[in-house]
Order: structure tokens, then sequence, then C-alpha cells
């Protein structure tokens, strides 16, 4: 979808609070912003509710306040409900560190270790989380460069160095084909 | 690199990588699409009408960034639509798009970080004082309780703005700091606004909630300041300057000082110009003297508090300045119950004097109707 086209359903869903043209917004995003917080979350059940959160919120902005960006808004969304959720459950460290908690609970997930896929998945949960942030918005979502950067809040370039380390990172864990 | 590349893309369509099938997709969209009403149908807009005014928002868009002065001329005729857009940001309490105002507000708040959202409380509260200043001085019939209502409304920003910094704090934020700092200079303004503020004529209830407010700010900005230290003390780096901070806390107990003095002086004025009023008041010049005396020295421990400060011990400084505002808060106390005391005084005297010269007149009239009578 073109950011025209994304533009005009902005105005739609401000202007006239047209819940078809969120629908199309949500079609637009719904996969990546669920996948984006399944690599943060516990299990899918969480991963559900907190998307489910993320666009209502969404709504909830876009028909009171003007949106630039809708894939920004949305990852930051997601992003500042994922750090409640942490901060919910009294995880008191850092978000570094739940990263290394959360590898381990990615063990804990109802996940049989049979297919090369999700031997994948579990060496992607055990990255840092901001290795993990850039591989799965880069190579899964498919985002440009300056999309994920929007979407972080970071700098092109800061993005790109992220993605260096990231895929050496995995590199150096994940197994041979 | 190339083969681990591959294989992070062959995970797009794998459960085990978030991917949902259009069952599922469907489903969670059937639910989304009824919490947000999709059953209302939307205004129906005319093909040239919905785009002329489609147009106009992309070109709102447009000049609101750096533009040509060609493109001005554009500016000035789309002017009068133009200040509908943000008419709800100027709205009062009572205005018809008062509510829309508070419901971006909320909006704004549910897509921020913990960190954004303490601060953006504090901006907020900012907003319904200036809001309680303008209805105030407005002719609102109504204007005595919508100001009452501003006021509260502040308060309780405030305070959010407190528990969510103390929950910062708690958790051991890296920003806890940086937040507390800005909430702090906010505090600042706000106070400078209340203090400049021009209310017009509100009654002593709204009096008092002002003062109240105040009260809430300068509660919240001492634990501001508290979390600033323990964070500095904690983590030994100069994210805020705590030489500043310092600096600014003494200059507001100076101030204090010289506004408590400068009231003072006016009732040992009038203690001096009205002595017939020591009848009807416990208040005495000794005791302003006093007063005047112990205000004048309240900051004797802040020599030692700047040698504190000198040696890098950050903690027992503000505690200090702390201890020097209490004591000010005690003494400025004691001034109002001076003026209050002197106050009901001359008022007493005023009516004393009046019920005197009423009864000098009072047998005069007398003998001279009891003349015309017989």
């Amino acid at each position: 979808m073109s950011m025209r086209r994304q533009q005009f359903l902005i105005f739609r869903i401000y202007q006239f609070r047209d819940t078809k043209a969120y629908g199309e917004l949500y079609d637009q995003y719904y996969d990546k912003i669920r996948r984006y917080i399944y690599f943060k979350m516990p299990n899918a059940e969480e991963t559900d509710e907190i998307t489910a959160e993320v666009f209502l919120r969404g709504w909830e902005y876009a028909t009171s306040s003007r949106v630039d960006n809708p894939s920004a808004l949305f990852y930051k969304i997601a992003r500042n409900l994922i750090a409640d959720f942490y901060r919910t459950r009294k995880q008191l460290t850092s978000l570094d560190v739940v990263e290394e908690i959360e590898g381990s609970t990615a063990l804990e997930k109802e996940i049989e270790i049979k297919h090369e896929h999700e031997v994948l998945v579990e060496k992607i949960m055990q990255l840092r989380e901001e290795y993990r942030e850039v591989l799965v918005m880069r190579f899964l979502n498919e985002m440009s460069i300056g999309e994920i950067a929007d979407a972080l809040e970071k700098t092109s370039n800061n993005v790109r160095v992220l993605l260096h380390r990231a895929k050496n990172a995995l590199q150096e864990i994940a197994p041979e084909r | 690199m190339s083969n681990i590349i591959e294989q992070l893309k062959s995970l797009k369509t794998d459960p085990n990588a978030g991917w949902v099938s259009s069952a599922v997709r469907s489903e969670a969209r059937g639910k989304l699409m009824e919490a947000i009403g999709h059953y209302e149908e939307p205004v129906a807009v005319s093909g040239s009408e919905g785009g002329v005014a489609f147009l106009r928002w992309a070109f709102a868009d447009f000049i609101s960034k750096p533009i040509a002065v060609g493109a001005m001329v554009f500016a000035l005729a789309f002017g009068g639509w133009m200040g509908t857009v943000k008419a709800s940001s100027s709205s009062l309490p009572g205005d018809t798009l008062y509510n829309l105002k508070l419901v971006a507000e909320q909006a704004q708040l549910s897509v921020s970080s913990l960190e954004n959202r303490a601060v953006l409380h504090t901006e907020f509260a900012q907003r319904r004082l200036q809001e309680a200043v303008a209805v105030s001085n407005s002719n609102d019939p109504k204007k005595e309780a919508r100001v009452a209502t501003a006021m509260d409304a502040f308060k309780k920003e405030l305070e959010t703005a407190d528990t969510q910094l103390q929950q910062l704090k708690q958790e051991g934020s890296a920003e806890t700091a940086k937040v507390a700092s800005a909430i702090d200079q906010k505090i600042d303004e706000l106070s400078s606004a209340i203090d400049q503020s021009t209310m017009g004529e509100v009654s002593a209830e709204a009096a008092t909630q002002i003062v109240a407010a105040k009260d809430v700010a300068q509660g919240v900005s001492n634990s501001a300041v508290d979390v600033i230290v323990d964070s500095s003390e904690e983590s030994n780096q100069g994210d805020v300057d705590m030489d500043a901070l310092f600096r600014k806390e003494l200059s507001v107990i100076k101030s204090r000082q010289i506004t408590a003095l400068g009231r003072a002086m006016v009732v040992e004025n009038v203690l001096n110009a009205h002595p017939e009023i020591y009848e009807y008041t416990s208040v005495l010049l000794e005791g302003i003297n006093s007063l005047e005396y112990e205000i004048s020295n309240a900051d004797q421990n802040i020599p030692e508090a700047m040698n504190l400060m000198a040696a890098g011990g950050f903690r027992g400084a503000f505690d200090i300045i702390r201890t020097t505002e209490n004591l000010m808060d005690y003494l400025e106390g004691q001034l109002v119950s001076a003026e209050i005391s002197v106050t009901n005084a001359m008022m007493l005297v005023s009516e004393a004097t009046d019920a005197n010269e009423v009864d000098a007149v009072q047998p005069e009239d007398e003998t001279n109707n009891s003349e015309l009578i017989n």
C-alpha cells in the first residue's frame, strides 16, 4: 500500500471516524505488528491480547489526533504495551536483562524442537532484544531501513549497524543448513 | 551470510515465527471492528467534496513544514479553514469541544511510554491551570464551579506525574533522573504562573483551592528533586546539573525570605500606626520583630549545605535545603496567622468607631424629636 493511500485512510479515520478505512490499515499492519510482538511475548495468547490492544489504541489515537506515520505509531504503541506488560508482571530488571530471561522463557514455550524452523526461532529468541527486533522487522516483515528507523525511533545508520551485528550474532549461534 | 538471510525469510509464513492463518486473522479483525463500532455508517461524502477536503488535509501537512515565500499566498487563502483543525486545543471547560480536547489528551497518554506519560501529566497540569485562569477572567456564570474543577484536575495531574515518577524510580529506569528534572522544571513554570496569574474575582473557596494546588505543586517538586538527588548518588553520573538544581532551590528560599520579610514589615507598620488595635489582637510588635529575625536567619545552615555540595555530598546538602523549606513553611504560617489577626482587629476597631459615632449622634436627635412631639 502506498504512503499516499495510507495518508488518505488516516484522513478518513480522523475526519469521519471511518471504520472501513481503519480496517484497511489493520489489514496492512496486522501480520507485521503481531510478529513483532510474538518475538517479545512468552506465549501466543498474550501476543494476541497485546496485538488487539495495539490496534484499539491506534484507533483511539487516530480518531482524535493527527497521525503522520501509521507504521511508526503502531510500533510505538506495541513497544509501550510490551514494556507495561512486563512492568505489571513485576519484572524490575531492565529490558536487556528481560530479553535474556525471555531467551530461557522461549525454551519453556510449548514448541517441540523438531523442525529446523523451530530451532532457528529458538536461536533468534536467544539474541539480544535489539538484534531480534531488527532481524524480524527486516527479513520477516520486509521493512526498509528507513521504516525500521522510524518505527524504532533510531537513525538509519544505527539500524544498519544493528542489522550487521544482528546477522553476525545469529550466524554464530544458528546451525548451518 | 546469504544462507542465514534466506533462512530468516523462510520463517515468514511459519506459525512458530508469529504467522497466523487467514481464519485467525479474520476472527481478530472481526473483534476489532466490532469494538470500534463498525456497524456505524461513515459520514457520506461526495466524491468531489471528499477529494477537496483531503487535499486541504494534505496541504495542511505541507504548510506545517518550512515553505517558500510564494506558497504563503495559498496558506493565507486557507487560513480560515486551518483554524478549525486545532479548535479543540484552545477550548475551555464548558465549551462544546472541551471533551474532545480531553479525549485527545487521553489518546496521547495511551500511546506513550511511562517516561513520557509522567512528563505529559505535568504538561496537562499546565493546561488545566491556564484554563482555570482563563475561565476565572471570563463572564461565565458558572465560572466558580469550573475554576474549582480545573484546579482539582490540575492537582490530580501533578499527583499522577509524581506516582509515575516514583514507579520509574522503583524500576530503576535509566531515564528517571531526566524525567524528574523535566517535571521539576515544568513545576517551576507552573508555580511562577500561579504567582503571576491575575485571577478575576473568585470566591474564597476557589482561592483556597488555588493555594492548595500550589502546595501540591511544591510537594511534587520536592519529590522530583529527591529522585534526582538519589539517582545522582546511586549512579555517580552527571545526567542532571546538580549545581544548577541546588542554586535554583537556594534562589527559591531567598525569594520566599524576601517576600515574607516584606509582609512582616507591613504588619509591623500597621501595629505602629494603629496602637488601638492591641485591644483586639494578641499580635505584639515584639512578636513581629521576633518573627522577622527568624525569617532572616532561616537560611543559617545554607553555608554548610554549600560545603556539602562542593564535596559531592548531594544528599546532605539537599536535606538541609528541605529542612530550611520546612522552616519557611512554619514561619509563613505564623505570618499568615498574624496578618489575619491584625486584619480582624482593624475591622473590629472600625466597627467600634462607627458604633461610638452613632451613639454620639443619637442623644441629640432624640432631644430634637421630643421637642417636636411636644
